[in-house]
């Protein structure tokens, strides 16, 4: 009878895999798992740790919970071994980013977020408060290298709400040892940068204001207006799936814009260059302005007319196939220009537009507003051995790994001690990783932590060079162009920030720590509401036909946020980042 | 006499050219609609096996451009790719088995008159198809039950599908009732007529059944998400899930930490978000069309109430 | 007398042990976690735990509607989702017929083909999807490439950004997606019906449609319209992938529906509280609806479907 065949053979089935799979019951996510690798040797642990004299003969499971990673599961490959060879453990990572805020909303209701827990400032100093974060104040000490930023993490925790006594909780994330008030960069995140070729072919005209360059522009798409296969290009070229993402307000490609006119956008205020506050609604601060000048762009048919549509993977795949004339995000470059086209001059660069004054955030010298902290669940073994590891993790040796790989893998070390960077696609095309160094590709045993307590703009001291390997002096020289030369001929400066400077042209706002309140939960639903708002009418007024059409709604938008209670938000938000901006003044005196 | 015959013969053939009709219009329809279904999965596969730049930019629509493999060489090396196989077949045997025997046991006694308040356990059971009580006391739930980090974490909220339950006792329902009287006069009790007369009939059903859950749990992830840290219970959906999740986030990755001159050169063959998208659909669609046609084998008539009946 | 009595009753009572076990599963699964709902009426945020110094009464029930802007933007979003739900309850026998005129194929490799081949669009998620219309509709995908060297338009069409008709597009790609696969309920449920039916009605001289009439559609009533019930119930959930996908700056006013803008609306992370909130109107909703539709089928059949 086919029933009994049917029912017998899903029996069978499920009896096999049970058996095959050893179908587990509950697996302990402590210390009781070790994944099946065999070079663990604890005892070859301690010498190069610093930490000397201690034994791991344990081997320990760290839960991660961390905002920064977007991979949930066990680290493995040659992160793995580079950790599990001095300390003797495991890093299980739990990703809000691959999970869901859910998991957020769910350990936290257990009590128990995870062994060390990195987290965005203002949940952490929930958390702090709820309890779920352990006092490190007397284990830190204990720690050199982390105590070589003393002075920015005692300044952090001291802000914390209700932590007069200043007992240590966190350590503030990408921390750098140069100084509040500098500016280590070459570029800064968003200016225009324009393919030098087609710029030359136009002769290199002074750009002195938006309309001028949206007339270098259409002069631009004139001459080409498609890329060497025929495929139409645009000078703009916009998505809309970062939309909302990282707790803006407006539009992504709107907001990085405003920094061209010193205006910094704070959810929903938006900071000027004399150091008030305005909202984003303001007809005469910069997201209008900005809007309108991508409005101007649309009309004149500057605008590919996917970009309401298309995710960012597709604009990407535009900007690769030279279909983009305009880029303004500083790494954005990265789709375009290769060793090639920068020798060729085809590559894109800064061209300074005359009447823009750009807005830089400064050094992250106390921290980028994340921190890492330590569960209060965590018992006193595994404790120590945290504490062990967060002060690797900032030692110059953590950081060479963190920040540049494995030597002899990623870079080489020359007679000077400089380093010089090797098979810099290592990351992209998941290299495989020899035996001896932990092996598997190189991607797939990246560090999954993704998160630094020190930046990579910071001086290693082994080199007297930052770790971020665009500022080692071997990398410099060889991507030393002809076209580099041209450029730094006709604009007097080496650099498009030493440019800036030159010219006065760059506000480098000091990097303070702070600590600002979250949102409460009325305040939330009115900013998610406002926020879809505001990003629904921005586009649509981009793609306006006249001035009339896009001014109308304007006001209609204006009348909606309104509506759902936007000066409620504008009162909270100016009180909030009235904490940030004084504290900045105090820094620039 | 000769004239109905021949009332009877026109008639005849009228009905033979509409069933005709019927059938070629059947054909045309069901061809063109096969069409618009295959297409896309057509699509989907020459795309993963095209260049991902021109993939990207959507020039592969009728045929491959720029043959290559690395896609499924990639998909291949993702670590814990075997171990998380293992998992999601072994919760869609067993997931499906149990979801599959639960579903006709309660949709065979929903029917039982006997069955001491049934209707009310019937609504208790339909009722929860339209509850949703959050995230937050689910997962407690889960927690407290030790279901967190678990195998039969996969199984058992699944176990009790009131939506199938329905669907059975519908289906039962339409058996005649002769044939449980019948037995019921030899004398058997109410789990042998399960066993022995129900279970043969409801085959249909039942078969419909275990494609859906089966495919239900093979798809499903996101309890993974929520509910395991400890990679051996990863299962295969989860780690494609993570696998595509990384791959978006690479590229901004590269961008901001490493030299901006590396991404370009190897556009062709780096992975995009979609690209593997595309790749994982294909991988994970593969199985459950090549189990298919097992449990299409139970569509086919095969009994005859009237055979059993008789 | 008495004995039989209470052997029916005794039977009755094992009948009830024999499912006590499921009812327990579901008890702990689906009815202890409701608990949960008070969530609804308190200002929750993790990680803080509820206390009572947060019980904000139905705040967030009124808060949806304490202003005329909100009110309109709800009146929005309810339109769309009946707009949606009616439109697929309309055409919900559409996977009934399909499965009947599938039957009438008398190829069965074809049959078997056509029947698997339309299941596939089940399994491309939304994410996917979007990406497959979008290289296909964009401004110089294949569709406007067509119609342009055809002369039928001469700027490209922006299908994806258009707000017109997006209620029946957006049923469209949802009958694509699901026909085949809601199909195959309908196709056990053909395989079930007794072959001496259709084998005497063909005796008697019925034509094709005929049989589809009196003996097909019939023995498939039941589950259509238990299915329809249930569906009823669940009018206001339309799920929100979908509807995520395609949305954009220039269709959102019609493509908002109730997940989709609850979504949006939770999406800051302090939103659980009103969430929960919004599912305990919708539970209340859903049930409220069965039972309704459930008189109305005692009306009409004689008998509830419950």
């Amino acid at each position: 009878m086919k029933l009994k065949k049917l029912v017998s053979l899903l029996l069978l089935a499920a009896l096999l895999t049970a058996l095959f799979t050893g179908c587990k019951g509950t697996t302990d996510s402590g210390a009781t798992s070790t994944p099946d690798t065999s070079v663990t040797t604890p005892s070859d642990s301690t010498d190069s740790s610093g930490s000397g004299g201690k034994s791991y003969d344990k081997t320990l499971t760290f839960d991660i919970y961390d905002v920064a990673a977007n991979y949930q599961g066990m680290q493995s490959g040659w992160f793995r071994k580079v950790v599990n060879d001095r300390f003797n453990i495991e890093l299980n990572i739990i990703a809000p980013q691959v999970a869901g805020e859910a998991i957020y909303h769910t350990r936290a209701s257990t009590g128990n977020l995870g062994d060390i827990v990195i987290l965005e400032n203002a949940d952490f100093a929930d958390c702090v408060k709820t309890g779920l974060v352990k006092d490190i104040t007397n284990e830190i000490k204990n720690c050199p290298n982390l105590m070589d930023y003393k002075e920015q993490i005692d300044v952090y925790n001291k802000n914390l709400p209700d932590n007069d006594a200043g007992k240590i909780y966190g350590i503030p994330c990408q921390m750098t040892n140069t100084s509040p008030t500098s500016y280590s960069q070459d570029v800064v995140y968003s200016s225009p940068l324009l393919r030098w070729d087609l710029y030359s072919e136009l002769g290199c005209p002074d750009i002195a204001n938006l309309d001028e360059l949206l007339d270098v522009l259409a002069a631009m798409k004139e001459a080409h207006p498609t890329n060497k296969d025929g495929d139409p290009a645009y000078p703009f070229s916009l998505w809309p799936d970062w939309d909302g993402g990282d707790g803006m307000m407006g539009i992504a490609n709107v907001v990085q814009l405003t920094t061209w006119y010193g205006e910094k956008i704070k959810e929903s205020l938006i900071l000027k260059p004399d150091n008030t506050f305005t909202t984003v609604l303001d007809k005469n601060a910069a997201y209008y302005k900005i809007t309108k000048f991508l409005n101007n762009a649309y009309r004149r048919g500057l605008v590919d007319p996917d970009s309401g549509t298309q995710n960012w993977d597709s604009a990407c795949a535009k900007m690769t196939a030279g279909q983009v004339y305009l880029m303004w995000y500083s790494w954005q470059v990265g789709f375009w220009n290769t060793q090639d086209r920068l020798r060729e001059g085809t590559a894109f660069i800064y061209i300074p537009v005359k009447d823009q004054l750009y807005y830089a955030d400064s050094d992250t010298y106390y921290g980028s507003g994340r921190v890492f902290g330590v569960g209060s669940m965590v018992d006193d073994e595994k404790y120590q051995r945290i504490m062990d590891f967060l002060d690797w993790y900032a030692s110059p040796e953590g950081l060479t790994f963190a920040h540049n790989g494995i030597e002899g893998f990623n870079y080489t070390v020359g007679a000077d001690g400089k380093f010089t960077l090797i098979n810099d696609n290592a990351l992209m095309d998941n290299l495989p990783v020899p035996e001896e160094w932990g092996g598997a590709g190189y991607q797939d045993g990246n560090n999954a932590i993704n998160q630094w307590i020190v930046d990579a703009i910071s001086i290693n001291p082994n080199t007297g060079e930052p770790y971020s390997n665009q500022y080692w002096s071997t990398y410099k020289q060889a991507t030393m162009t002809q076209m580099k030369r041209e450029w730094a001929e006709k604009f007097g400066a080496a650099e498009p920030v030493e440019y800036m400077k030159k010219n006065n042209v760059l506000i480098v706002s000091p990097n303070v720590s702070v600590s600002i309140p979250g949102d409460t939960p009325d305040i939330s639903v009115i900013r998610s509401q406002c926020g879809d708002t505001l990003n629904d009418y921005t586009w649509r007024m981009i793609f306006a036909n006249d001035d009339a059409a896009f001014d109308a709604m304007w006001d209609e938008m204006t009348a909606q946020m309104n509506g759902y209670g936007f000066d409620k938000l504008v009162e909270y938000d100016t009180e909030r980042f009235t904490i940030e901006l004084e504290a900045k003044k105090a820094a620039m005196n | 006499m000769s004239a109905k015959r021949y009332i009877i013969k026109k008639r005849n053939i009228d009905m033979g050219i509409q069933d005709k009709l019927v059938s070629i219009f059947s054909y045309v329809i069901y061809t063109f609609f096969a069409f618009v279904c295959v297409y896309p999965f057509y699509y989907i596969f020459i795309n993963t096996l095209s260049a991902n730049d021109l993939s990207e930019r959507g020039k592969v629509l009728f045929w491959i451009k720029g043959l290559h493999f690395s896609n499924y060489v990639n998909v291949l090396k993702i670590p814990n790719l075997f171990q998380s196989f293992k998992i999601s077949i072994a919760r869609t045997a067993i997931g499906a088995s149990l979801t599959v025997i639960i579903a006709a046991f309660l949709g065979y006694m929903f029917t039982r008159e006997t069955l001491w308040k049934r209707k009310l356990w019937y609504r208790f059971v339909v009722a929860t198809m339209y509850f949703n009580a959050g995230i937050i006391p689910w997962y407690i739930t889960m927690r407290n039950l030790g279901l967190t980090n678990n195998f039969w974490g996969y199984i058992f909220p699944l176990a009790v599908s009131p939506f199938y339950i329905v669907l059975c006792k519908t289906f039962v329902e339409s058996v005649p009732i002769e044939l449980q009287q019948a037995a019921q006069i030899d004398g058997a009790g109410t789990l042998r007529i399960f066993l022995q007369i129900m279970l043969p009939v409801i085959k249909p059903i039942m078969a419909t059944i275990a494609i859906f859950s089966a495919v239900q749990q093979w798809n499903s992830f996101q309890d993974t998400l929520l509910l395991v840290t400890d990679n051996k219970l990863h299962t295969l959906q989860f780690t494609l899930y993570q696998y595509i999740n990384q791959a978006s986030s690479l590229k901004a990755l590269v961008s901001t930490t490493t030299s901006s001159t590396s991404i370009a050169a190897t556009l062709a063959t780096a992975q995009t978000a979609t690209s593997i998208r595309m790749t994982v659909t294909i991988v994970v669609v593969t199985p459950i069309i090549l189990v298919y046609p097992i449990f299409q084998r139970f569509f086919i008539k095969g009994i005859m109430i009237g055979a059993v009946k008789g | 007398m008495k004995l039989i009595k209470d052997r029916k009753k005794a039977q009755s009572y094992l009948e009830f042990l024999y499912i006590l076990p499921f009812i327990l599963l579901v008890a702990v699964f689906s009815y202890y976690p409701l608990y949960g709902w008070v969530y609804a009426f308190f200002d929750y945020k993790p990680p803080f735990p509820l206390t009572m110094d947060k019980f904000v009464g139905f705040k967030w029930f009124i808060s949806m509607v304490d202003n005329s802007i909100k009110v309109n933007q709800l009146l929005k979003v309810l339109r769309n989702t009946f707009a949606i739900s009616g439109l697929s309850l309309m055409f919900s026998w559409f996977p009934m017929v399909f499965a009947i005129f599938l039957n009438e194929i008398k190829s069965r490799p074809y049959r078997k083909f056509v029947q698997t081949v339309t299941t596939l669009p089940n399994f491309i998620s939304w994410v996917l999807v979007y990406s497959i219309a979008f290289s296909i509709l964009n401004s110089t995908g294949a569709v406007n490439t067509v119609l342009m060297s055809l002369g039928l338009i001469d700027t490209p069409k922006m299908f994806l950004q258009s707000s017109e008709h997006v209620w029946f597009r957006m049923w469209l790609w949802l009958t694509w997606k699901n026909a085949g696969w809601a199909a195959i309920m309908y196709i056990a449920a053909i395989s079930a019906i007794d072959e001496e039916m259709n084998e005497a009605a063909r005796i008697d001289g019925a034509s094709k449609l005929q049989i589809i009439w009196h003996v097909t559609l019939p023995s498939l009533m039941p589950t259509y319209f238990v299915l329809v019930m249930l569906n009823l119930a669940n009018f206001l959930s339309n799920g929100m992938e979908q509807f995520f996908v395609f949305q954009n700056a220039f269709n959102k006013e019609y493509i908002q529906v109730l997940d989709l803008y609850v979504y949006n609306l939770a999406m800051g992370g302090g939103g659980y509280s009103l969430s929960v909130a919004i599912s305990i109107l919708k539970s209340i909703v859903s049930v409220l609806l069965l039972c309704l539709t459930n008189s109305f089928s005692k009306l009409v059949r004689g008998e509830g479907f419950l």
